[in-house]
Order: C-alpha cells, then structure tokens, then sequence
C-alpha cells in the first residue's frame, strides 16, 4: 500500500487497494468459475493540475482502472478519494470517497471528472449533431440555457468552428472527432480528465496537435490528467509522473524522467528497451522478454511477472512483491529492486 | 558477403508506378509515380500517414489491388534469378503485365514473394472490400478460422515447394520454432483462435517464411501488438533475413521502427514518393519539408520535453480535390507563392543516392 | 427496380387499396348472374378490323356442359360492351364518409346487360378484379398493424433484455427460444383454429393480428436484443454514462435511435411474411373468412382442384401477393443502405 508522501495539500485523487474483478461464467446456468483479476489492488495519487500517466501492454488492466475510478464499472475492493468542494458545508475542500456517495451525490461528482476515448468513430453518437453532443454533458445537469453560447466557446477553443456544431460526426475526420470528444469532456469545467489511449489511432502529425491541444488546455483550465496509453514515448512527453501495469497491477510508479532514466523495476526496465527508437544509429539493447503477456485470469504464483524475468529468484514464484515507495515519489513491487543495477532508456 | 554491384543485387525495381480508384465520388490517384528499387538481402522502408497509398503500392507489386483499383502507370520489375546449364542467369518478369488471376503470378506470391498483413480490423478503408480480403486469404495464406493452423502451413509449404506432406509438416514446425512460439509440436494442430494476437502473428510471419521467399512485403506487420511482442518479431524478421538473405519492404507509420528495420527509406504522401534515401540520411539530413516536419513531431523516449510538439498545419487534403502544383504545399513551412502552387516538383538529386520531390532543390 | 420504383408500386397498391370502392368497376359483395366467368380481355379492334378509341369486351354466353356439369362461358363477339371511364355505378362511401358512386372505369350504366369482368368472377359472380383491390386492403393493412404490433412488443421486449440482462433477460430469451423452437405453419394452423367461427369478423381481424405478433415478435425481441447488447458497449454509450446519463436517456436517445434503423428495416422485411401467413391460412379456410375479404380469402377459392382446374382465372391474385411481398423486400433493402450513415462512400 502506497503510504502518504508529504505534499498532501494538492492532491485531487486518492486511490488505495482498487480492484476489479470480473467473474468468468461458465455452464448452462452461468456458474462463476473464476475471475479475470483486471484490475488487482493498485493505489496511486493524482495532484492537482498534473498529468499521471498509467501505461502499460494489452490486459494490464490501465483502461479497466480508468472507467473503475470514475464508475461505470463498480469497484469490487478499495477506496477512491476525491478532492471536491461539492458537499462541503463551509466551501473548503474535502476528500470524499466515492464509494459511498449514493445516486444523486455521485451524478455531481461526474460534473468534476470526465473521459475522453479513444475510438474517434465509435465515442461519438453518429445520430447526434456535434452541438448535441458536447452539449449533452450540460444537459444531463441541468445547465441547458445558454448552451449554445458555451459550445461555440469549447469549439473555438479545440480548435474547431461554431458552424460545425450542425454538423454530424461522420463528416469530421479522426483528429476532428478527437476535438469533439474533448469539447465534450470540457463542458462542466473537470478538474480531472481521463484520456484513455485519446491519440492511439491517430495519425502521427495528427497525434502531435491533439497532444499539444491537451496540454494547452491543461494549462489554461488548471486540469489534471490521467493519461492511459501504451505508448511510451507519448505517455512519457506529456505526463509529470508516470505508473507502469502489468496484469492488473502497478509494477513501478515515479516523476516521468526517474522512470525512464532510472527504472527499479525488471518490466519497466525490458518495456523501455523494446520501445523502437527513431533513430537509425541507435543500437538496439533489446531486453527480450519471453513468452507473451500472463494472464488476468490466471496469472502465475507470486511476481506476475517472474516467468518473463530475467533477474528472477526463487522468492519471486512463491511470494507477492509489496508496492512500496523506495525513494521519495518513486514505487516499485519487485523484491530484488534494492539491489537490481537496471539501465534506464 | 560478396561486394555485388548495387544493380545486380536489385531484386524488384518500382517505376513510375501509378494506381488509381473509380469511386462513386470521382477518381482518387491513390498512388501517383512512385519509383524505388528494392535489393536483395536489406530492407526498404516506406514510411507515410494514412490515405499516402503505402499499402496499395505493396499490393500492387504482387497485383493483388482491389477493385475498384487498377493499375494505370509505370512498371514493376522483378529480376527472377534462375540457374540454367549450371549458371545463374537473371529473368526479368515484369508483373505489371501480368494477369491478376494467372498462374503465374500465383506462383510468384507466397512462393517468391510474401507479404504479411496487420490485423485487417483497424486499417480498412472505403476502397477496399471484403471480398477482396477473402480472396487474399486464399490467395496469401491468410489465417482461416475453420482449420488448424498447421494444415494451412502444410498446404501452402507444399504448393510451393516439392515435398511430402510429411516433410511440409517438419518444416511447418520447424519454422514456428524459428518465430519463437513455445511448444510448436503442439501448436501447430491448434487453431487461430486459439492463438493470441501476437501469436497469430508469428504464425503469419511463419508461414510466408516457410515458402522460403526472397523477398516479405511487411504492411504494418507489429502495429496492432504490443510493444514487447512487437521487439520478438522484429528480431526475429531480421534475423530470418540474415540467415536466408531476403529482401524486406517494411511498410509502417511508426517512425521508431523502421529506423530499426530498414537500411533505405522512402517517404509517401498524397500517392506521391517526397523523399527516398538511406535510413540514416532521412533521420539525420531530411530534405523535404513533410519530412522534416513529420520528424520533429515525434516524442522521444528519452527525451523528456515540456516543449509542445512541432506539428504540420492543416489537415491531409481531400483526394478529389487536390491542390495545384505540389501537393503539399498549404501545409508547408517552406512554401514558396508563385512557385509551389504552380509548378508541380518533380523526382531531383539531392545528394547521393538522395532523392526528394520539392521545388527548393529543382531549377525551375 | 430500384427503390424509387418499388415505393411508386406500394404506394399505388395502398392507395388502391384505401380507395377501392372508386378503383373498381363493382363492389366486392356484388353479386351477379355470372358465375365462374372467364376474364373479358379489352379489345381496341372489332371483328370487322375497325379501331376504337374506347377499349371494348365481348359479352359471354352462358352454356352449361352437361358432361363436367359445369358452367362454361363463351366469348360472343356480337355483343361488345365499352368501358367508359369516371362512370356512374353502385353508390358506396369513400373511405366510409363521402356517399358516392363514381368508379374509374365499368360498364354502361344505362345498360342492364352489360357486364365488364376484366379477370373474370367467381362461385358467386362477384368481379375479381373488384375482389382483389378490395382484398389489398386489408391484407397490407393485417401486415402493417400486424407488423407494428410486433414491433412494439418485441422491441421493447429485446430492449429491455439487451439493457437490463441478467434474470429477465434469461427469461425473455428462454421463452422467445421455446416459441421458436415451433415450426411456423403448424404453429400459426394451431392457433387460427383456436379463433371461433361465430365470432364477429372484426374480432376475427383482431384476433389474427395479435396471433400474427404473437407467432413473429420472438425474432424481432432476439435481433433487438443482439443490437443493443453490441451498441450498449460502444463509447459513446459509455461516455453518456460518465457523465451521469439516466437509464432512461441512454436508452431513448443513445440506444433505441441507433437501432432504430435496423429495427424498421427488419420490421419492413417482416411484413412480407404476415401477409404470407394470412394467405395461407385463408388457403387453408382459416384466418379471415367471408364476409370480410382479404387475398387469404381469395385463396381459399382456389383450394379445390376443380377450381384451379376449371377456373384457372381464380389464381390471378397470386401475382398481386407475390408484387407486394417482393415490393416490402426491396424496401426494406434499399432503407437500409439509405439509413446507414458510415456505409459507402
């Protein structure tokens, strides 16, 4: 379990122990006949106007944590502490787990955090016009009057024109759509946004505007991101700290520099040597990991990750490794992480 | 290795190359005189963005363009080395002749020429149908669901090789060993779905491999896997192209990794080829504006930067409504009025072995 | 035929329908001394070579044969009967207001011997091309109250199985399975008997409608289902929920309007088959029966081999059955590319 660093003033998002499972059924009747551990007791923090990265291969778990924290799937375990005003009888802020919000407590709450996806074709309602949609958020909470006025801002502002708000999502193209989903995501003013994998079907120049255009936008709105990705170069350009998963856990988490400078962690460490490097002089130090990617429904005994590791122990097959913070802001689960000597990138 | 001169070591010579589309909505020149050459035993990368007519110009190679696709342009050479009265002798087959159902050209692909393929499901675009990738699947060995992977391997080892399905078996295994599968006994009676996505992939990678071809057209081969699969396959294609000296043209947009692959490079956009040179000379000393543009909009691993990207203005230009002279120029930084909108670039040395499609190196 | 084609014919079939009584020479009860008259074909040249403008049909002899002991109609071409047009004939009300007793086209009305049978009569004299436009009438109109009946029952049913799942979704699920584990005809035989003969035949309608849902909406509910189970995954459904979306708005707004367009298509291609049944039961003597006319009823003429084989004339209305059902299949085809925003460029 992650223990509190010192600056605790600014921190906006808490979470401790979460877990996401969900149950494999089987048979005629639907016997539960075990689970894909998706997400598997991972604690982090956000602060205030930073980015998180949460990066990390297929079915580790980032984009489950993602739509977990903000409840559009149910935690199964953990506790999610948010930083809002929202119920504060006084106006200061307090932190509020989410978990025991009810109904009408939680629809609030959603005005402080909002997503934005990654699918330009599919995030979008294909029946709806541009202005119905980034509108939409304004009139589930009852803010419908004077919405025009604030769409066209939000379009101006993603870059895009108010005569656009007519129109409909099949005419934009990919990095357009990208901008309606984050015009959309603006719209109650978030203090947090989840950008799960935004660029990833994008093309590269493309990548690069919508990239800025985050980035602008965190500055001009004081927002902070979680930043799911499974690219790292991307994650690592416009995130302030960065956690790397694996099968639904945390392997290792710290400042976006640190991380890839000074990886604790045999994953983080192979990951960053397998990122192919836009440089042709380059030569490759290619840290092969063997095998594919373990299984969330059945991951091995012990470290999920020792059966591709190379500086594996017995230790490693038969006990868990705790998530622990070896430096200041800097955690790592991996029992030899004191006296591994990894190269960073 | 012998030191062979640069043109008898040229496996397929692209010249002039053009394709294009009758759709609904007009013509679009998906490919518009593209020439490169692709040697023996290196690997040429093609780099650009989507709608840049990459995957078509592959598939034009082996004449496998989808209707409403046709060839209307240029030539395609491949230099077929036989050994007749105990010599080697090269035979020159030009494929753009080529009847797209003929037996010939059947002979070639999978046999002498491979291809390996993304993921179909992310890079389908409204031109090509899915008829056509049925017809590929049988055509090029794609993975059919129904049957178990090593039968296919088996069949498509015996349609081009002579020899009993007892051996084609040994070398289906064999070669699944090679692409790092564990277990490959097993593996082959399993069936595609069995197999995850980077498993699948090997497969794939394994059965154009099992054909012993001399050169793999590779479309996207690693973008829909995960980074740590993607470096095992890497690895292992350009170790298959050592041990066997095959010729690889390695289509991508990932910047990263066709700098690792490939020792020549060749830059598309708008059907157009902008730039072609050695891998080093494009990273190190590009020369035309979209491709210097394209790589300062990269991040880096590594290279931690609070800077924004640089990025390339304006958006990708409607296919059917091109802008005049070089297509590139509402979006170029170098952009020169009266010339760029007029005068259409044509192919220039710029350097050794250096090439690039722009008005600031051409005397007009 | 293309669409444009197709919607010119079911408009045309629907509003001869609507307007029978003005499209036909004769009323469909009319009875006349003609029994089981072969069709008077219209002429423009008489049998001395000289062209008229108004077409003409010959009258017919009645001869009875006493060896088939049947009727037989001879053409006499001595006796020749224009067809006028916008003529004077039995009085009815348009649409069960307007008293009129214009037809489009009939026989002289001053002449009592005249007799215009364009597709001949049957057992009780009574014009079949009257019959058959009568028929029309409700035969589509069974296919699209039919057909809208199950739609609502079905839609709704796979909707709330799609969103909801769990133990209603098991049990819709299990019974549409086990009501279509059924063969179709014997089904639809079982349950037309079970409607009593001494029943109005207004209740009689009533009662075949509801059976026709009953025996179709298990399709519909099952396609509707897979629909919103697939669209329920998608992101724009996930967004509307993050940020607070009731069940009721993703429903209404997200999820019914992007299945709607397949449900009409599929309900278009359903009404074909609603009008098949009734053509079959009416065959077979069930369903609708005389007094009501429908081309079920029309059928059930035909169901005696001395009819098919002696007044072969009795089968024209299986053409107009076959028109309609062809014409909502191409409908159904051609609003499905139109409804479709993504397909073809």
């Amino acid at each position: 379990m992650a223990e509190r660093i010192q600056q605790t003033d600014n921190i906006l998002l808490d979470v401790k122990g979460l877990k996401k499972y969900f149950p494999i059924q089987k048979g005629l009747f639907r016997r539960v006949a075990g689970y894909v551990k998706a997400v598997d007791n991972i604690s982090f923090f956000v602060r205030e106007g930073e980015t998180l990265g949460l990066v990390g291969e297929s079915g580790c778990g980032k984009t489950t944590a993602s739509r977990t924290i903000i409840r559009l799937y149910e935690p199964t375990a953990g506790d999610i502490h948010f930083k809002t005003t929202l119920f504060s009888s006084d106006g200061k802020p307090q932190m509020v787990d989410l978990r025991e919000l009810d109904k009408a407590q939680m629809k609030a709450i959603r005005r402080e955090m909002s997503m934005i996806f990654q699918d330009p074709v599919g995030s979008l309602n294909p029946r709806m016009s541009v202005f119905d949609i980034i509108s939409e958020p304004l009139v589930i909470h009852d803010q419908a009057t004077g919405a025009e006025e604030t769409v066209v801002q939000l379009l101006e502002r993603v870059g895009l024109r108010p005569e656009h708000m007519r129109r409909y999502p099949h005419e934009f193209s990919g990095g357009q759509r990208q901008r309606i989903g984050i015009a959309r995501a603006l719209a109650l003013h978030p203090r947090l946004i989840f950008c799960d994998e935004p660029v990833s079907a994008l093309d590269v120049s493309i990548q690069a505007q919508t990239l800025n255009l985050l980035q602008d936008l965190q500055a001009d709105f004081d927002l902070a991101y979680v930043f799911v990705a499974h690219d790292l170069s991307v994650v690592q350009h416009i995130s302030d700290r960065v956690a790397v998963m694996y099968v639904g856990k945390i392997a290792e988490m710290a400042g976006s520099d640190v991380l890839y400078n000074n990886p604790l962690h045999p994953y983080t460490e192979a990951l960053m040597s397998a990122v192919p490097k836009p440089d042709p002089k380059y030569e490759s130090k290619r840290i092969i990991m063997p095998g594919d990617v373990a299984d969330p429904s059945n991951p091995p005994p012990g470290c999920y990750f020792h059966p591709r590791c190379r500086y594996a122990q017995d230790i490693c097959s038969q006990k868990e490794p705790e998530f622990r913070e070896l430096e200041p802001d800097h955690f790592v689960s991996c029992h030899r992480a004191e006296e591994l000597q990894l190269s960073g990138v | 290795m012998n030191e062979i001169s640069e043109t008898n070591n040229v496996l397929v010579e692209v010249k002039d190359l053009k394709v294009q589309f009758d759709v609904r909505d007009g013509i679009i020149k998906a490919v518009d005189g593209a020439t490169f050459d692709i040697i023996r035993g290196r690997t040429l990368g093609v780099i650009g963005e989507s709608g840049c007519g990459k995957s078509v110009t592959a598939r034009a190679i082996l004449r496998m363009v989808p209707r409403p696709g046709k060839v209307t342009g240029g030539e395609i050479l491949y230099h077929r080395r036989i050994k007749s009265n105990g010599s080697e002798m090269t035979d020159i087959v030009r494929i753009n002749d080529l009847d797209p159902d003929g037996r010939e050209i059947r002979k070639i692909r999978g046999g002498e020429i491979g291809m390996i393929f993304q993921e179909p499901m992310s890079s389908l675009t409204p031109v090509y149908t899915a008829g056509s990738h049925i017809h590929e699947a049988v055509g090029l060995h794609r993975l059919m669901p129904i049957r178990k992977v090593g039968a296919q391997m088996t069949e498509t080892i015996q349609a081009h090789r002579q020899v009993t399905k007892e051996e084609a078996r040994e070398i289906a295994i064999e070669m699944l060993h090679r692409v790092g599968l564990p277990k490959p006994e097993e593996r082959v009676d399993s069936y595609p779905h069995q197999l995850s996505g980077g498993q699948r992939q090997r497969v794939m990678i394994a059965i154009a491999l099992s054909c012993q071809p001399k050169m793999l057209i590779a479309d996207e081969p690693t973008t829909a896997l995960d980074v740590s699969i993607e470096a095992q396959i890497l690895d292992i294609m350009r170790d298959l192209q050592e041990t066997v000296d095959m010729a690889i043209m390695f289509i991508t947009h990932n910047l990263g990794v066709v700098a690792e692959m490939a020792q020549e490079m060749v830059v598309m956009y708008m059907g157009k080829v902008v730039e072609k040179a050695s891998a080093l000379e494009i990273f190190y000393e590009p020369q035309h504006p979209y491709t210097r543009a394209l790589l300062k909009s990269i991040p880096h691993v590594g290279k931690k930067s609070q800077e924004r990207l640089a990025t390339i203005t304006g958006m990708v230009p409607d296919p059917f409504n091109l802008p005049s002279g070089c297509v590139f120029h509402p979006r170029c930084p170098s952009f020169m009025p009266g010339k760029c909108d007029r005068i259409v670039p044509s192919w220039t040395q710029v350097g050794e072995d250096h090439w690039a499609r722009c008005l600031l190196y051409e005397e007009v | 035929m293309g669409i444009g084609g197709t919607i010119i014919v079911l408009i045309s079939f629907i509003v001869g329908a609507l307007f029978a009584e003005f499209f036909t020479p004769y009323l469909v009860n009319q009875q006349s001394d003609y029994i089981e008259a072969r069709p008077q074909w219209p002429h423009f040249i008489d049998p001395n070579g000289k062209f008229h403008l108004r077409p003409f049909v010959y009258g017919l002899t009645e001869e009875i044969d006493m060896t088939l002991h049947i009727r037989v109609y001879t053409v006499d071409t001595s006796r020749q009967y224009p067809i006028y047009f916008f003529v004077r004939g039995a009085p009815y009300k348009l649409l069960g207001l307007i008293p009129m007793d214009t037809h489009i086209f009939g026989p002289d009305p001053d002449d009592p011997e005249a007799h215009i049978y364009i597709f001949g009569t049957d057992g009780l004299g009574r014009d079949i091309f009257s019959r058959i436009i009568y028929g029309a009438r409700l035969s589509l109109l069974l296919g699209l109250i039919g057909q809208a009946l199950t739609l609502i029952f079905g839609a709704t049913l796979g909707a709330i199985s799609g969103y909801y799942g769990g133990g209603i979704d098991m049990f819709i699920m299990r019974t549409t399975e086990f009501l279509q584990a059924f063969p179709r005809e014997p089904i639809l035989l079982a349950l037309a008997s079970i409607i009593p003969d001494t029943w109005n035949p207004m209740w009689i309608y009533f009662g075949l409608t509801i059976l026709l849902a009953f025996v179709y909406w298990g399709g519909l509910a099952r396609q509707v289902r897979g629909l919103v189970l697939s669209i329920r995954e998608r992101e724009f459904v996930l967004a509307a929920q993050s940020f607070g979306a009731s069940d009721r708005r993703l429903l209404f707004r997200h999820l019914i309007p992007n299945t709607m367009s397949h449900i009409i298509v599929n309900a278009t291609m359903m009404i074909p088959a609603m009008i098949q049944s009734e053509a079959f039961l009416g065959f077979l003597g069930l369903g609708l029966r005389p007094p009501l006319t429908s081309w079920g009823v029309l059928m059930n003429e035909v169901s005696s081999v001395r009819a098919i084989r002696y007044f072969p004339w009795l089968l024209i209305p299986v053409p107009f059955i076959l028109i309609s059902l062809l014409g909502f299949n191409m409908l159904g085809d051609g609003l499905r590319d139109a409804l479709d925003p993504y397909s073809g460029r």
